[in-house]
């Protein structure tokens, strides 16, 4: 079996061991007539702050704290179990109260958005893979820049070469907009081919009408548009990989003043001060 | 539209200037005088060959004419005056411009979060004041050279060489590093000759072939039989004969980095029709050959074209299956692969009858390759072949033509896995002051990329040239680094580098002002690359910082590792 199966297996099998453990921990704890509000919610603090220390982990990257791959195993797993954990913590009741409602919102959006970057990251990179070159987000302006000098030569090239203004016309009516930025974003991200159908479908419209010498230059812009499109494939794909990140790390750290609240405020007002 | 000019030919770039005066003085200058001119054909003339392919260079006395563990492709002949080798252990690296890395403990790697700057290229200019390294002009040249030298004689075991001697030609024929550091005694006149003129006088010149190959049978023969696997079970008196036997043999071009660039544009086809062949498939098996130096492609003939099978290097050998099958059966199996040099190839042969009569009946059972198995057409079996790699072949392929196997640390990323998140950048920079030595970014073999990060090759091309000795291999781990103190940003490196893996760059002062040149105003350039983070407590940087195990450092020769990693 390969090697990154068999560690998913493995990570799956200690996630259930101690999703398992935690179920039978939780039972025989109430079995003694203590509350067991106490030792979950100090375990998923615990999980908690664990899970924050991934960023931390990856500004100190010269240290010899482990490897950032076994982190981030750590982190996800770690990170479904405080799923169960919160759920065994929170029991079956809605939170009531302002600091819990903010907590649990907080808590369940970054656990979401967590999710969202693990679909992200399993599917979008595979999907980045099999269509062109690998591209630096940071560049990719400048990609679509050179695309539209590119494509702007050849429209302004045909108004001398063809005698005739319908590319420019139509540049102006259809392409300057598409060529201006990223487009069709949620199109790309979902997997659709309407963008790059619709393109070939206007172009195609457009040409029927053209002379052969037009129709030349047209050819060599519905490359130019078709290469564009790649890049608002490949813009859309990595701004999303980018982004959710922008959500997750910073809510994951808004969430833990609120724990320390909660802490403060159980101890101070609850059945354990 | 045509345009047309004159073919470029082998001599349009002399090595040096030479007057007629210079190679009349040479021809009548042992050993040179020795060299029949009429063994040389009319077109590579022994005069032509010193006119275009050899230097006259001057030295003062101290001055370093090769260090210990550079790579050369040239050797000297000295004409007037004298020259030291240094024995030993040789000259201190600092003396050599070398750089002395001491990895940082955990104090000084956590320092690196407030002492990192924020501004790029950040240099202290008095660093480079203090060097124990000094540098002159001469002529168009940089002469490096040995302060104090008549201590350095006091303190280290030298040997004086004189005229007529020749120095450095095993290194520059075995592309291999300089085994010892030569300085000028006095004022020295020596004649350097590049490798090309070096092989053909190799080739033509008798006696010189005699002096070269009794130099390498006497010092490195003998040790490199005894590391090949075949023939470790071989006693001492069996690999003397062995030796004696062994035939030495070049194939391909030392300065295969200069067509690289051209070679890619080009099919497959015509870059395998560039690539002399060693043996050939179908051929008589004339003997075992053992790889001394540079890479090999094994093939075999598919329909109108060649699949490759594998690449051998250093310490790899061919033609074994079929001797042993043949000494075994008492057949005649041609061999059933070809073999052809990927650049430059340095390759011994032990004749057939030497290996049938040494090293078959001595091979332990565990060592004597499979039978050959029947193929399906019309010749004879298909063998294994030892080191094949169980790679894709098409990245095979890729990973051949691209010469990316000459890396022992080329940065792989796995495309299929990588998010595009930079941590791995983002830990090179913090491991390098702040400034990433690497670009994501780079030639895409299938879901692989091998990015733009130094490869710390096995033929290190880059250590070619360098003036001052700045690029250099770490003496330990054998990482290729660079200097920074003693590098003087003359971009032979970078040029050199066939997979633009250095870059030069403008340096900083504190403040963020740009260091100029006194002289020139022009600013001061480095070169720069992966170090492999040889200074960092852990290493690399770059690998460990990878969240999603997309990226690794893997040596291309390595191949247990290289598939087990590419098959996870």
């Amino acid at each position: 079996m390969k090697l990154l199966v068999v560690r998913r297996w493995l990570g799956l099998t200690l996630l259930a061991a101690a999703v398992l453990a935690l179920v039978l921990g939780k039972r025989l704890y109430a079995l003694g007539l203590h509350e067991p509000a106490f030792p979950t919610g100090w375990i998923l603090v615990a999980l908690l702050l664990f899970l924050v220390l991934l960023n931390v982990r990856k500004k100190l990257s010269y240290l010899p704290l482990g490897t950032a791959a076994a982190w981030t195993q750590a982190h996800l797993y770690l990170g479904l179990l405080s799923l169960v954990v919160f759920a065994l913590h929170a029991g079956s009741r809605l939170p009531s109260g302002g600091l819990e409602i903010a907590l649990a919102t907080l808590y369940t959006t970054v656990a979401l958005s967590g999710l969202l970057g693990i679909a992200l990251e399993r599917r979008l990179p595979a999907r980045l893979a099999q269509r062109g070159e690998p591209l630096i987000y940071e560049r990719i302006p400048q990609l679509r820049a050179r695309l539209r000098g590119e494509v702007e030569q050849l429209v302004e090239g045909s108004l001398t070469q063809t005698g005739s203004a319908t590319i420019a016309e139509y540049y102006r009516g259809h392409l300057l907009g598409f060529f201006a930025g990223p487009r069709n974003a949620w199109r790309h991200l979902l997997g659709s081919d309407v963008p790059d159908q619709m393109l070939r479908r206007d172009v195609a419209a457009v040409q029927r009408y053209m002379s052969e010498g037009e129709r030349a230059v047209m050819c060599q812009i519905e490359a130019l548009v078709l290469a564009k499109n790649e890049l608002d494939f490949h813009h859309a794909s990595y701004l999303m990989l980018k982004s959710w990140l922008f959500l997750h790390i910073p809510l994951s750290y808004a969430l833990l003043p609120l724990i320390l609240l909660h802490v403060v405020l159980v101890y101070a007002f609850g059945a354990g001060s | 539209m045509e345009l047309t000019i004159k073919r470029p030919e082998r001599w349009d770039q002399p090595f040096g200037v030479m007057t007629e005066a210079d190679v009349d003085r040479l021809l009548g200058t042992a050993p040179l005088s020795h060299i029949d001119p009429g063994a040389f054909p009319a077109t590579a003339s022994l005069r032509d060959i010193l006119r275009n392919d050899a230097r006259i260079q001057r030295y003062r006395p101290g001055d370093v004419v090769m260090r210990q563990g550079d790579y050369g492709s040239s050797a000297f002949l000295v004409l007037s005056g004298h020259v030291r080798v240094v024995l030993g252990a040789g000259l201190a690296g600092a003396l050599l411009g070398r750089l002395q890395p001491r990895r940082k403990g955990l104090l000084g790697a956590l320092a690196q979060v407030w002492r990192n700057h924020r501004i790029p290229e950040v240099r202290n200019p008095a660093r480079y004041t203090r060097t124990a390294v000094s540098t002159r002009r001469s002529e168009d040249e940089i002469r490096v050279f040995l302060q104090d030298f008549p201590r350095v004689l006091e303190s280290h075991g030298t040997v004086r060489i004189g005229p007529e001697e020749i120095f450095g030609e095993i290194a520059a024929l075995g592309r291999t590093p300089r085994t010892a550091t030569v300085f000028a005694d006095s004022e020295a006149e020596l004649l350097e000759i590049r490798w090309q003129g070096l092989r053909d006088l190799r080739r033509r010149a008798k006696p010189l072939r005699d002096h070269i190959d009794a130099l390498y049978r006497e010092r490195s023969l003998q040790v490199h039989l005894r590391e090949t696997p075949q023939l470790r079970h071989l006693e001492y008196a069996q690999i003397k004969r062995l030796a004696a036997a062994t035939l030495f043999e070049s194939y391909g071009e030392l300065d295969w980095y200069g067509s690289y660039k051209s070679l890619a544009a080009q099919s497959p086809e015509q870059r395998l029709e560039r690539e002399p062949i060693i043996a050939e498939e179908g051929h008589y098996a004339d003997g075992l050959i053992l790889i001394r130096s540079g890479f090999a492609r094994v093939s075999m003939r598919v329909n109108h074209g060649h699949r490759t099978l594998c690449y051998l290097t250093r310490g790899d050998s061919f033609g074994l299956d079929e001797l042993a099958h043949n000494w075994r059966t008492g057949e005649t199996v041609p061999l059933q692969h070809t073999l052809r040099a990927l650049g430059y190839v340095d390759v011994l042969r032990v004749p057939t009858a030497v290996v049938e009569e040494l090293v078959l009946p001595e091979l332990p059972p565990s060592a004597q390759p499979p039978a050959l198995r029947a193929r399906k057409d019309t010749r004879t079996s298909e063998p294994p072949v030892g080191k094949r790699p169980d790679l894709d072949p098409d990245l095979l392929e890729q990973l051949v033509e691209g010469r990316y196997i000459n890396g022992t640390a080329a940065m792989l990323i796995d495309l299929q896995r990588c998010v595009g998140c930079d941590d791995c950048v983002r830990a090179c920079a913090a491991a390098h002051d702040n400034n990433p030595r690497f670009i994501r970014h780079g030639p895409r073999l299938g879901r692989y990329m091998v990015a733009n990060a130094c490869m710390h090759c096995q033929d290190p091309v880059c250590m070619i040239g360098c003036p001052t000795g700045a690029i250099h291999r770490h003496p330990l781990g054998g990482q290729v680094i660079i200097n920074d103190d003693t590098c003087i940003g003359c971009a032979t490196c970078a040029n050199s580098c066939p997979y633009d893996n250095i870059r030069m760059v403008e340096i900083r002062a504190h403040d963020g002002a740009v260091i100029l040149d006194q002289q020139t105003h022009a600013p001061i350039l480095k070169a720069t690359k992966c170090d492999l983070c040889v200074e960092q407590l852990v290493t690399p940087a770059c690998e460990r910082a990878c969240p999603h195990d997309a990226m690794k450092r893997l040596d291309m020769c390595d191949f247990p590792t290289l598939t087990r990693w590419l098959d996870r």
